[in-house]
């Protein structure tokens, strides 16, 4: 059965509207087989296919009408926005065939619950930094599907290639229907050689000795290496889960691998790295990315010299000393380091610790604050973005964040400034490593040297910490880098050093050095605005655009609760978004249901829902998502929080 | 005192404030050494659980490529001569010391200590840390002086520091005088600017002389 019309409307709705699947090629509909019904759907395309004298139809992804889930469902990865849109359409007899590749996927399908409670506690100091869009509901799962496995379906026989990339799961379905191999490739690769988002792919490298958290991209070795093998079993026709299908397999990965190996010569030209890792271990990752051989570029680092003596270098930890003898640190990441502070009171090192500013966000620079307020009785310094996930570390869901939280901070807003002993401080929003992140600039007196703008971790020597792209690195001139460069280049005095809490140089760059910075960065988001089909490349490199506060509560059996959805509209338009809250077992939402509201163009707007935990729900941990639409954008259970209730 | 981020840095810690002998500890950071590599050991993600979770064999071998590691990476040499090559050892943790670190070692995650102890000699006997210019991180060498900062020494590989080691002064002494920061200034633990680089340039003159050599013989025969 042949649904021209069907498809054709589809396609061309995905042509003009589609923002996942804003397809820039046309699809020759002459080359799909009879049998062959898609229907081009947000956020998941529809595929299935009705052998001539089959009993039941096989689907791929989502099957193209309810009657169709009578037969066997294929799908590619796991991840919450499809499996959600499938769930409603599963009868009895559906046969689901998931990616059995990973342990992790098995159980994440069979018995998420457990995953969830566990990730309860797991979230913080997490640095495995995968996607977390997850089930939340357990899916019966038929057959599993693993690398080189068969399955004969309604007359067809369906072979399976792993082929991780976007996930870590992901398989390939081949397919031959009259003559024409079809492979059913998932998220893998787009129309366009293009790809879901990028920060799927924070992978670790082991061979490099590179964790995940320092893993920018670090699957793309893999995803290469799934695409050749795609290549190889010579497809006519990929048929994406989302967007238009494939016509050109061949030159379509061809281009995909191009646009890759681009963006991450130019990740590795501007990275931070270079001063820790150097160039063996760097050249791996090159090479492994890149291809065995290829040259690769980086910036000779930049000037640094010794700290001066009013500063001191403890871990992570800085602490400057003033003419009266009394310490200010800056970050208290370790009982090691707060250990040595202490010391250094107790030895008259310094008189007492009068004050801590927190840089940023990250256990190795949090994890003792609180208790070193404790022990020196001080104010503790921050912007508002780090302040609040120190007050309540729980309520937020980033990398390596620390659950210890902190009684009190004082918020310095943005250009604050504040006079500490001969010292002058200004507080500024510095959103480098992360994008909760601070910087505080401090001019000493004339005769002890130039000032020094304390950057916590956002540049080294050798360029910029942009490794981890759950920190949120945004490509924007307001927020990321390019603010960044805006306050290095313009907004110190002159002559100002840059110091980073894990480096004991002071270091600065030369006008050429940023500028060489500068405009590699601003070639990357070119390269990523075209290998992302987004709207605007930041949806693809953020994936806390729409995130929930809080992350984590607890609420008890009886007890009303609130979650807010803040959106960050990176689009260069003005969006009208809904948001709809889905409820877990033993939780009800009392107001709003579903609300449209507005955001302007790269402004963040929010919607607060309550809801009500019943008076007989048991204990555990409950999952609450969100779904999100905005005209081009179907985007259901985008985003989670969870409700921990309490065992009475 | 002054542990760099293991993922970023190897730490080596010298400390001077035990008058009985000189005390030097490297951390060893165990997600990076080869049994764990080879396992695909994510080496930003282990918590506390790993090092646990692995058996006693595990650990052993792990201790073993930690003593290699430290042989082919590092030379510390005392007075012109190599600690390790005249007989000085790493000692390492016993299981079980590995798996449940006593609390106050406060250890990241993943990491046991190597300990090298040594008797003083003549005071301003230079101690010269070399770092092998293949290793594939930073070295943070932190020295702890009695009642003084950490002195801090950032190594690129291929660099090395020669410290200037002076026995720990009497503790009567220096409850007689607490130290402020003009006294601190001057004090050989504190150092900075042109008085340490000239100290350390008379220094480096006299301990790495053979210390080339030494470096090539000693990764020769790791």
């Amino acid at each position: 059965m042949r649904r021209r019309p069907g498809f054709r409307t589809g396609f061309l709705l995905a042509l003009v509207l589609s923002g996942v699947g804003n397809a820039r090629g046309q699809t020759d509909l002459s080359l799909l087989p009879e049998e062959f019904s898609f229907q081009p759907a947000l956020p998941i395309n529809r595929v299935t296919l009705r052998p001539e004298g089959a009993k039941h139809p096989v689907s791929f992804y989502l099957p193209t009408e309810t009657a169709d889930s009578s037969g066997t469902v294929f799908l590619c990865q796991v991840r919450r926005e499809e499996i959600a849109a499938l769930r409603p359409l599963l009868t009895d007899s559906t046969r689901i065939v998931a990616p059995g590749t990973t342990e992790t996927t098995r159980s994440v399908l069979t018995d998420p619950e457990a995953f969830w409670q566990a990730w309860w506690d797991e979230r913080f100091d997490y640095y495995g930094q995968q996607v977390t869009r997850l089930p939340t509901r357990p899916l019966p799962i038929t057959d599993w599907a693993k690398e080189g496995g068969t399955l004969e379906v309604a007359g067809l026989r369906v072979s399976t290639l792993r082929t991780p990339g976007v996930t870590r799961e992901g398989v390939t379905y081949l397919v031959e229907i009259e003559g024409k191999k079809i492979g059913f490739s998932g998220n893998l690769i787009l129309e366009g050689g293009r790809i879901p988002d990028l920060y799927s792919f924070q992978e670790a490298i082991p061979d490099a000795k590179v964790g995940a958290y320092h893993g920018y991209a670090g699957r793309l070795e893999t995803w290469i290496d799934s695409l050749e093998k795609l290549a190889a079993a010579s497809p006519d026709l990929l048929v994406p889960s989302q967007g238009p299908i494939i016509s050109d397999p061949e030159s379509t990965i061809r281009q995909a691998i191009d646009r890759s190996r681009a963006i991450y010569a130019n990740y590795l030209s501007t990275n931070a790295l270079h001063w820790y890792f150097g160039e063996e271990r760097m050249g791996i990752c090159a090479e492994k990315v890149l291809g065995e051989g290829v040259r690769w570029e980086s910036m000779p680092l930049a000037e640094h010299v010794d700290l001066p003596s009013w500063i001191q270098h403890i871990g992570t930890t800085k602490l400057l000393i003033s003419d009266s003898g009394s310490g200010f640190v800056l970050d208290v990441g370790s009982p090691k380091a707060l250990e040595t502070l202490k010391k250094a009171v107790e030895d008259g090192l310094v008189s007492a610790i009068e004050g801590i500013w927190v840089t940023h966000r990250h256990n190795d620079h949090t994890r003792s604050v609180a208790e070193a307020q404790k022990a020196f009785g001080c104010p503790v310094y921050a912007i508002d973005r780090v302040a609040e996930a120190l007050v309540d570390p729980g309520a937020h869901f980033s990398p390596g964040i620390s659950a210890n939280s902190v009684r009190e901070v004082t918020i310095l807003d943005e250009g604050e400034e504040m006079t500490w002993r001969e010292f002058r401080f200004t507080a500024r929003f510095f959103p480098g490593q992360m994008l909760d992140h601070g910087g505080l600039l401090v001019e000493p007196p004339t005769e002890k040297g130039a000032p020094v703008f304390f950057i916590g971790d956002s540049f080294s020597p050798s360029g910029i910490d942009d490794y981890c792209l759950m920190n949120r690195n945004l490509l924007r001139e307001d927020l990321g880098y390019l603010r960044c460069f805006q306050i290095v280049r313009e907004e110190l005095p002159e002559g100002a050093w840059l110091v980073n809490q894990h480096i004991p140089h002071l270091f600065r760059f030369r006008p050429d050095e940023l500028d060489f910075l500068e405009q590699r960065y601003r070639e990357r988001i070119e390269l990523l605005r075209d290998f992302t089909p987004w709207d605007d490349p930041n949806f693809a490199v953020d994936e806390q655009w729409a995130w929930c506060r809080p992350y984590g509560q607890e609420a008890k059996a009886g007890q009303n609760f609130a979650i807010t959805v803040r959106i960050e509209n990176h689009s260069k338009q003005e969006r009208e978004f809904q948001v709809t809250p889905h409820a877990p077992p033993g939780i009800s939402w009392v107001e709003p249901k579903s609300k449209p509201f507005r955001i302007g163009a790269q402004q963040r707007g929010e919607i607060t829902f309550r809801g009500k935990i019943g008076s007989d729900a048991g204990p555990g941990v409950r999952v609450a998502t969100f779904s999100l639409s905005s005209e081009d954008l179907v985007l259901p259970h985008w985003c989670e929080a969870l409700i921990r209730i309490p065992p009475p | 005192m002054a542990h760099s981020h293991q993922l970023l840095y190897e730490n080596i810690e010298v400390n001077l404030t035990s008058e009985e002998g000189i005390r030097i500890d490297i951390t060893i950071h165990a997600p990076e050494l080869p049994l764990a590599v080879a396992r695909k050991v994510d080496p930003a993600a282990v918590g506390e659980e790993w090092l646990k979770s692995l058996s006693d064999d595990d650990l052993a071998e792990l201790v073993r490529q930690a003593e290699t590691f430290v042989r082919s990476h590092f030379v510390l040499s005392y007075g012109q001569v190599d600690l390790v090559e005249s007989g000085a050892r790493w000692e390492f943790s016993e299981p079980a010391l590995l798996r449940d670190p006593p609390p106050e070692s406060a250890l990241p995650a993943g990491c046991f200590l190597g300990t090298l102890w040594m008797k003083w000699g003549e005071s301003g006997t230079p101690l010269v840390v070399g770092f092998d210019a293949e290793a594939q991180k930073r070295l943070l060498v932190a020295v702890a002086r009695p009642a003084s900062f950490p002195e801090v020494h950032d190594l690129a590989p291929g660099e090395s520091v020669s410290l200037v080691l002076a026995h720990p002064a009497p503790k009567a002494s220096e409850a007689d005088s607490p130290p402020t920061p003009d006294t601190l200034a001057s004090a050989p633990g504190i150092q900075t600017g042109v008085g340490r680089r000239v100290m350390i340039f008379l220094a480096t003159v006299l301990g790495l002389g053979g210390l080339g050599a030494l470096l090539a013989r000693r990764r020769t025969s790791a």
